[in-house]
């Protein structure tokens, strides 16, 4: 018995001291809780610089390859307690000259960054920093041979690891939610949703749980007997205090703008009561801490459409005007004649505008949008230059192949055609200035045209064909 | 300001109740045709030879504006029916 506990103590004593529970390649050098950001500490790299030496000269920029020594250097980060309220924490390497304190590290020399896991305290025991490689390091030094390695073998530059990371709010919040406010996100049947926070362990009650709702605002628009069926709900137990983050995807498959509600809420005594009881339906939750924003889902519906486009539209149109709104609305500023300019008569660009929205809008739909495409073809300006037409004839006798060749004939249809144009252009008047035939005739020409068309026009739209309007019957007739 | 809104309202209201319809961008490509490209190429020929020969371009200006007359007509009277003008 004695035997067997002396053998059992003697192999437990070996299992700790010979495999102690964490291992690292190097010894943990480094054993203080992580200071606040960017505090710096000393750290020894030990033989990842026990070789590496330069010469630099004085106040120029030094790049030193440290690629040859490369070496997996592992720096633990102890102290569980106190990384749990710290969050991104890393590490950089950089070289400090201590005979010119002012020596500077350029680049950024953080080579390894790993973020703690805040949803598992167990692990953070494990957090370390790996410097896996050091390239292309450059500093400024000052004259004279700086040797990069540990303090004892040559003072005069020490390679520094410094540790930082950036407190966490230990308060009952919510951290982030997505989608984020005021973003815009596709339309999708797992779109994601998600919330980081913190639970302060003095505000933690078991039964905890964060909500996620969110709901279509246009759903609100008409009148529901039970407004809180329109939110689509999210529930995430939240099993202790700590830093917690949820996620996962729902629905948001209609476009236009959302509303969310993020709430961590708490159950309370009462309500256990009155659940056990049988009066649940008055119990109420409480609600700890909440949050409310919005997102757009994309492909935003006709009435979100046109509820921004009216208002986008009011303000384009009184940018466009020549006639201030103060015609109209202003007590002294008013303008009887300038006030019915500006309601009735349409400003340019605008109106123009809106015709183009509706062209490019309406009128595109199939299949009267094939009619538009052939109208926007035809109205182009854009002008193609008429193609040379080559055809290839035979010339000579083909029964003698020494007299018999290919001739090719090209017909320049450009070139005919410019060459009829300036021809035409040379005919000139001899009196009132000097006018091409075009400069003369072509005034005419439009306004035959345009009078012919308004004629056509007018007709159509007075129905002079022969009444033919008054003998269709209709169901206003 | 009021036409302009008319304009609005209703660019807005067709576009909205017609959006499950397919918008087209270019005509179709028909027999391994593409009619779109050759209309295009086609015009574009067609101006070409307007510019030096001015007068045919001037009528052809007044029809397509005759043209778009009947198109808005057309698209008027598939909206509003019968009481579309004649």
């Amino acid at each position: 018995m004695y035997n067997k506990l002396s053998i059992g103590s003697f192999l437990l004593f070996l299992t700790f001291a010979v495999f102690p529970a964490v291992s690292y390649a190097d010894t943990p050098f480094y054993t203080q809780p992580i200071g606040t950001t960017h505090s710096t500490f000393q750290a020894n790299l030990g033989t990842l610089t026990a070789t590496t030496s330069g010469a630099f000269s004085a106040g120029s920029l030094n790049a030193f390859d440290f690629t040859a020594n490369a070496k997996t250097h592992d720096l633990p980060i102890l102290g569980t307690a106190s990384v749990q309220t710290y969050t991104d924490v890393g590490c950089a390497i950089g070289v400090i000259n201590y005979a010119f304190p002012t020596v500077t590290v350029l680049g950024d020399n953080v080579e390894h960054l790993e973020t703690v896991n805040l949803t598992s305290p167990a692990s953070l025991s494990g957090v370390h920093c790996i410097v896996v490689s050091l390239s292309n390091n450059g500093f400024f030094t000052g004259a004279g041979q700086y040797y990069l390695s540990d303090g004892a073998a040559a003072p005069n530059a020490v390679p520094q690891m410094n540790l930082y990371g950036t407190a966490i709010d230990t308060s009952t919040h919510i951290e982030t939610v997505t989608p984020v406010s005021g973003s815009t996100i596709a339309t999708s049947t797992a779109a994601t949703f998600a919330a980081t926070g913190f639970v302060n362990s003095a505000d933690y009650i078991s039964g905890s749980y964060l909500q996620i709702q969110y709901a279509l605002y246009a759903n609100s628009q008409v009148a529901v007997s039970n407004p809180q069926l329109l939110f689509t709900t999210l529930n995430f137990p939240i099993t202790s205090s700590g830093a917690f983050s949820f996620s996962t995807t729902s629905p948001a498959t209609r476009g236009g703008i959302y509303t969310m509600q993020t709430q961590i809420r708490t159950p309370s005594l009462i309500n256990s009561a009155l659940n056990f009881l049988g009066f649940g339906q008055f119990a109420n939750v409480g609600i700890a801490t909440a949050t409310s924003t919005k997102f757009t889902a994309a492909a935003p519906n006709g009435f979100d459409v046109f509820v921004a486009s009216t208002t986008a539209s009011l303000e384009a149109y009184m940018a466009s005007s020549t006639i201030s709104l103060a015609a109209c609305s202003s007590w002294t500023a008013f303008n009887l004649g300038d006030c019915l300019n500006l309601i009735f008569v349409p400003q340019l660009q605008p109106i123009s505008q809106a015709l183009n929205d509706f062209k490019n809008g309406f009128l595109a739909y199939a299949p009267w949008g094939y009619v538009t495409r052939i109208v926007v073809i035809l109205s182009g300006t854009a002008t193609t230059t008429l193609p040379a037409i080559s055809i290839n004839i035979p010339l000579g006798n083909p029964n003698i192949p020494a007299q018999y060749t290919n001739g090719t004939f090209t017909l320049d249809t450009n070139a005919m055609l410019q060459g009829g144009k300036n021809t035409l252009n040379t005919v000139h008047t001899s009196f009132g200035g000097d006018l091409s035939f075009q400069d003369v005739a072509e005034p005419l020409v439009k306004l035959s045209v345009a009078l012919a068309l308004m004629m056509f026009i007018a007709h159509d739209l007075l129905s002079m064909r022969g009444g033919r309007s008054r003998s269709r019957p209709t169901k206003l007739s | 300001m009021i036409w302009y809104y008319v304009i609005l309202f209703v660019t807005q209201l067709l576009t909205t109740v017609f959006s499950w319809l397919p918008s087209i961008t270019t005509l179709p490509t028909i027999g391994g045709v593409d009619v779109d490209t050759y209309l295009v190429q086609a015009v574009g020929f067609f101006y070409s030879f307007t510019s030096a020969f001015w007068p045919i371009g001037d009528l052809y200006q007044g029809v397509m504006v005759y043209v778009g007359y009947l198109t808005i007509k057309m698209v008027l009277k598939f909206i509003i029916g019968h009481r579309a003008p004649h």
